[in-house]
């Protein structure tokens, strides 16, 4: 594998490769500004409708943000992209289900809610949990002085298994997930009316991102998984048990991608075994965007990449006179995506991890 | 004349200047050895050399072309080669191939003329095979060709490197510790083997070496570097005399002896 | 050993609560008597007692004690999940825990009376899995052999029984099969023991072989003429299905050998890439169909070409905005790009143009001198010739300037430039032709369905390529053509397996890197070296061994 120390400058003559790539920047652009000013002059969209974009977009930016703590953690300890994170996420969700439904119909959800929400956030984080660290100890344990591309493929391979072991464990069928009467309908929220459930999934998204943050910034477990990030063989030698913290970092971003799959599940009220897919690739992308291995950056970029995709459509699709344009919303997940793998891997929050792992 | 000259050249790695304002002239046929403890910017100066990275101010000059902001592979069309300090072979192709791909750029054959199996192609095939095992004869690995390169013995897989390097007919070669790791009789070996690659090729070479005793056995000129920076340029006489660098050395000057005997 | 016997006891629960125990049952390893899922069953605790006496470095009769514990607790693992199944309702959850499976775990008994009898047979196939350690390979090579033809035999009975269907083969027929049902004891006994007779046989001969065996290139000749004979009969004896089977293997070989460039050769992972398979055939489609999104109803033979021309142009497009990335940063852009292009054709903003959801329709067969190639046994040998043709291609190429250079970049991109090789042509050339190699698989692959439709072209399709391209070796054509055969033909033969395949491919990755990354075909040059090492010193020799099988990707 090419771990080249060396790096490439960044700036070199103007080749056919760096004109294409510029076309490719200014087509997004034009895209992004034409569609902007068209949607906006057709005033399609009132002011209302656009905030519930906004909301929304954060709701759901929520949810990417907590799976993104997940990659991004894994990432900053093992140079690695846990492929099989997604459905880390899902199997969590999933399993839930089995615990919520049963609730849903004895009447118990509706009796004390914020009780169920917390039990199956519980089950949801319990079992993302134990998926995680069992993939990491079968998947990627053994591997983890191969070459890059190796844990690559059995981060795929895992990915797969995962999803193909919850569809023959609990059937390919969608699973209606119960709702709870509390969170129908809306609160006011600063004059806004704000769809209570995503009320309810953005402030628990924040609280547990706080709490995951105060966790790695201020206990000594916290400490240490940042200093086997910085330097695996230092932290061995000042006696951190390297394997605990790895296992650990694997348990903490799966138990947040547990809780995300409830939060999920309460949005989009139904779960699947391939549910983990997109949001995974997204939630990856997120990561990206805030500069991988950066905790605070995954949370901004999560919101951020929420944002845009639910407001880009309305925004920048509807004004270039694209028919359906809600159908195109994961690919402008996926321009972006790419355009920050292209453009700028260190994330908008440019973090100098780039230079740690070219 | 001078083959390769750098005016005024400066690397910076964010506030760290890892190259200050260098000046350096290898003249044609010379075998030139910079030295310097750790950190002075030794291997910073090759990758400036071959392209890999691009100074932030000055020149670099190779036969009369400037090569500063050239791309690596362009650079090598030039004719400057280099090996690696810790050695950096194509671990999974075997000692014949990493030799064959040194001999790329000489290869004119394209992929559709592969494919047809044209007679120009093979004709330039079987030339290249032969000069790969020519080549690998000339550093002494004859008949080593068809094992893969990550299981040679560790003294193999630098000549295996060197062999790759010479595939690319160089008029410069730049070599990183060449001898590091060796024993005293391997060591002797390759200082008389740089000197058949300058005596008998006409190589130049620009070496990299921390074992004092090959550098001033096989120098014409040795520069200096700490800190970035030269301190010191000469005949390996004048900079073994030259209080500066027993300074950068060791700090203090008592143990001349010990350090450059 | 209690630990793997709990791993397996895991493993049994599992495979058995996800449906392929049950799955599997429907086929008969001996008609009335024993099917291919109790065989599976009984695997795992044999594994099970296997693993243990391996692990276990004490006396003979330590060793084979820690089997028997191991295979017993996977008897009470299975005893467990059936007296569990008695107190609450499992199938509320797992769809799969149908009574059949649990009349099958629990052979029958009530619940308290299963677990003994699990943990007796778990015991005893422990036993034997230990005993299968502790032996010596001459004795459990040919048994292994004889058990494999067996379990082939098996799984594989609707295909024999195609091929014994004329009817002067009826007396074989009758004397291996139940009529109407599965293999008969006899035959089965026959097959066992033939097959390990022979490897016995062989075992012992082996000093000799050499010796008695024609010189290597009449040997080559001889296997080259059996295996272009075997291809040419094939779709004939084994009729439409397996013809069917057999074009969509060729088409995944042709996808695999397209990848093989990129991921085998130049190190390049590409996770888009059914992308350009699926511009390949949405080219010909264009280019050929006579329904409404068809732009000059031509002829397959003249769109062929432009489809291949399309995919390496959109290789190329494609490849350069990715240039500059490397490795798993590369799989995941190019897995995004894979995703925008079927997202952007599956939309209803370019539905005009290419059908949406829907699709390109009303695609000819093609026609050759007034011969139609309509059903799959025809499109086989359009796809054999296809897939023989691009084999060559990669195979010249592989061994060529440009094939070195590819290896290079894998290897180290750095280096490689640093002798001359310029990174952007040889990429650019690596991904435009694995894309052409893969346009030509679309393009048989759209008059094959005589439709196309993006449904056809998820990022699993990718995965599988990348998928059968690592189990049979990473850079190897051979390979490339193994894996397809395993991963794609199999299954489809398999049909009861269809729904677990993707789970057994996902199992499969992670254990052929875990235990052979080299894959099953090695690459051509870690074998020249194994061959080059003989000569050598027996130290040589072996460190060229470990280090191949450590190997690498």
């Amino acid at each position: 594998m090419a771990a080249g120390v060396l790096r490439r400058p960044v700036a070199r003559r103007l080749s056919f490769v760096d004109a294409f790539l510029w076309a490719f920047r200014l087509a997004v652009v034009l895209v992004v500004v034409w569609g902007t000013v068209g949607t906006l002059r057709l005033g399609r969209y009132t002011g209302e409708q656009w905030v519930d974009f906004v909301v929304f977009g954060l709701a759901q930016g929520g949810i990417y943000a907590l799976i993104a703590l997940g990659y991004t953690m894994v990432y900053g300890i093992l140079r690695m992209i846990n492929f099989a994170h997604g459905e880390v996420f899902m199997s969590g969700a999933y399993t839930a289900y089995f615990v919520a439904a049963p609730l849903a119909a004895s009447g118990f959800l509706d009796r004390h809610p914020i009780l169920s929400l917390l039990l199956l956030v519980g089950v949801a984080a319990a079992v993302s949990t134990g998926v995680a660290v069992l993939v990491e100890r079968v998947a990627y344990r053994p591997l983890r002085r191969a070459p890059r591309l190796v844990p690559l493929i059995t981060a795929i391979g895992a990915s797969f298994f995962l999803q193909y072991a919850f569809r023959g464990l609990y059937g390919s069928g969608f699973k209606a997930y119960p709702e709870f009467q509390l969170f129908k309908g809306e609160w006011q929220i600063l004059g806004i009316g704000v769809l209570r459930t995503q009320a309810v999934v953005l402030a628990s998204a924040a609280v547990l991102m706080f709490a995951l943050y105060q966790f790695v910034m201020r206990t000594k477990l916290g400490k240490a998984m940042r200093a086997v990030s910085e330097d695996k063989d230092a932290a061995a030698l000042m006696g951190i048990d390297v394997d605990r913290i790895i296992v650990l970092t694997f348990a903490i971003g799966g138990a947040a991608a547990g809780a995300a799959g409830i939060l999920y599940a309460l949005v989009f009220k139904q779960v699947h075994f391939f549910m983990g897919f997109v949001p995974g690739i997204k939630a990856f992308t997120a990561a990206v965007l805030g500069g991988i291995g950066n905790i605070p950056g995954a949370m901004l970029g999560g919101l951020f990449l929420g944002v845009v995709e639910s407001v880009g459509p309305a925004l920048f699709l509807d004004g270039l006179g694209i028919p359906a344009p809600y159908q195109l919303k994961d690919v402008i997940a996926f321009t972006m995506l790419v355009m920050v793998l292209i453009f700028r891997p260190q994330g908008i929050l440019g973090e100098r991890l780039a230079a740690k792992r070219a | 004349m001078a083959i390769l000259v750098t005016r005024r050249m400066t690397k910076r790695f964010g506030g760290l200047v890892a190259i200050r304002a260098l000046d350096l002239e290898v003249e044609e046929r010379a075998i030139h050895s910079v030295i310097g403890p750790n950190g002075a910017g030794k291997t910073t100066l090759f990758n400036c050399v071959t392209g890999f990275y691009r100074p932030d101010e000055g020149e670099i000059w190779f036969a009369g072309q400037r090569v500063d902001g050239l791309r690596p592979d362009e650079i090598a069309h030039l004719g400057i080669a280099r090996t690696y300090q810790n050695i950096r072979l194509f671990a999974n192709m075997t000692a014949l191939e990493n030799v064959l791909v040194g001999l790329h750029m000489h290869l004119r054959s394209t992929w559709v003329g592969a494919v047809l199996a044209s007679p120009a192609v093979r004709r330039e095939e079987r030339w290249a095979h032969a000069e790969a095992r020519r080549l690998l004869e000339f550093v002494g690995l004859a008949g080593r060709g068809d094992l893969l390169a990550r299981n040679l013995p560790y003294g193999e897989q630098r000549k295996l490197e060197l062999a790759r390097a010479l595939a690319t007919r160089p008029k410069l070669l730049l070599l990183d510790e060449p001898t590091a790791g060796m024993n005293p009789a391997e060591t002797a070996e390759m200082i008389q083997f740089i000197r058949r690659l300058r005596d008998e090729l006409g190589i130049t070479i620009l070496l990299i070496e921390h074992h004092m005793r090959v550098v001033m056995t096989i120098s014409d000129r040795v520069t200096v570097l700490d800190y970035g920076e030269k301190i010191s340029e000469g005949t390996p006489e004048q900079v073994q005399n030259d209080p500066r660098v027993i300074e950068a050395y060791l700090g203090t000057r008592k143990v001349k002896a010990e350090a450059l005997g | 050993m209690w630990r793997v016997g709990l791993v397996f006891g895991a493993v049994a629960s599992f495979v058995s609560l996800a449906g392929l125990v049950e799955a599997l049952h429907g086929r008969w390893v001996v008609d009335g008597v024993l099917s291919t899922g109790q065989v599976l069953l009984l695997a795992i605790p044999m594994a099970s007692g296997w693993t243990a006496a391996r692990r276990s470095s004490g006396s003979l009769a330590a060793r084979v004690g820690a089997g028997l514990v191991a295979g017993a607790t996977v008897g009470l693992c299975v005893g467990l999940l059936v007296w569990l199944r008695s107190q609450v309702d499992l199938r509320g959850m797992f769809v799969n825990a149908s009574p059949a499976l649990f009349q099958l775990l629990s052979g029958g008994r009530p619940p308290q009376a299963a677990w003994p009898a699990a943990v007796a047979a778990g015991g005893v196939m422990g036993l034997v899995g230990a005993a299968g350690a502790c032996a010596p390979a001459r004795v459990t090579r040919p048994l292994l052999v004889g058990a494999s033809a067996a379990l082939s035999l098996a799984l594989f009975q609707e295909l024999v029984l195609l091929v014994l269907q004329p009817e002067s083969l009826a007396p074989v027929r009758d004397w291996l099969f139940v009529a109407g049902g599965g293999p008969t004891a006899q035959g089965m006994a026959a097959v066992l023991t033939l097959s390990a007779a022979l490897a016995a046989l062989r075992h012992a001969s082996r000093g000799r072989a050499g010796r008695l065996a024609l010189p290597p290139r009449a040997q080559r000749m001889a296997w080259s003429v059996v295996g272009v004979l075997l291809l040419a009969a094939l779709p004939v004896a084994g009729g439409p299905f397996l013809a069917q089977v057999l074009v969509i293997v060729g088409l995944y070989t042709l996808m695999g050998l397209g990848l093989n460039l990129e991921v085998g050769l130049a190190g390049l992972l590409d996770l888009g890439f059914v992308a350009f398979f699926a511009i390949g055939a949405y080219t010909v489609g264009l280019l050929t169909s006579v329904g409404e999104h068809g732009i000059a109803h031509w002829s397959f033979w003249a769109a062929v070409p432009v489809a291949v021309l399309v995919s390496l142009i959109a290789g190329v497009i494609l490849g350069i905005p990715v240039l500059g990335i490397r490795g798993d940063y590369l799989a995941i852009a190019t897995l995004g790009f894979g995703e925008i292009v079927r997202l952007l054709v599956l939309s209803d903003a370019l539905r005009p143009w290419l059908g949406g959801s829907q699709g390109v329709l009303a695609i000819p067969k093609p026609v050759l001198a007034g011969f139609e190639f309509s059903g799959p046994q025809h499109l086989y040998y359009l796809t054999v010739v296809a897939s023989a043709v691009v084999a060559y291609v990669a195979w010249r190429l592989q061994d060529s300037r440009l094939g070195r250079a590819w290896m290079a970049i894998r290897e180290d991109e750095d280096v490689a430039e640093a002798l001359g090789i310029n990174l952007v042509s040889v990429k650019l050339l690596a991904y435009g032709l694995g894309a052409a190699f893969a346009g030509v698989g679309g393009a048989i692959f759209a008059v094959m369905v005589g439709s196309v439709f993006p449904h056809s072209f998820q990022l699993l399709i990718s995965i599988q390529v990348l998928a059968l391209i690592i189990v049979g070796g990473m850079g190897s054509i051979p390979g490339v053509m193994v894996g397809s055969a395993v991963l794609i033909g199999l299954p489809e033969l398999l049909r009861e397996f269809g729904e677990f395949r993707f789970l057994v491919y996902g199992a499969v990755l992670v254990a052929m890197m875990l235990l052979r990354p080299e894959g099953l075909l090695p690459a051509a040059a870690q074998r020249r070296e194994l061959r080059a090492v003989e000569e050598e010193p027996v130290e040589l020799a072996r460190a060229a061994v470990g280090a191949a099988t450590e190997g690498g990707g």
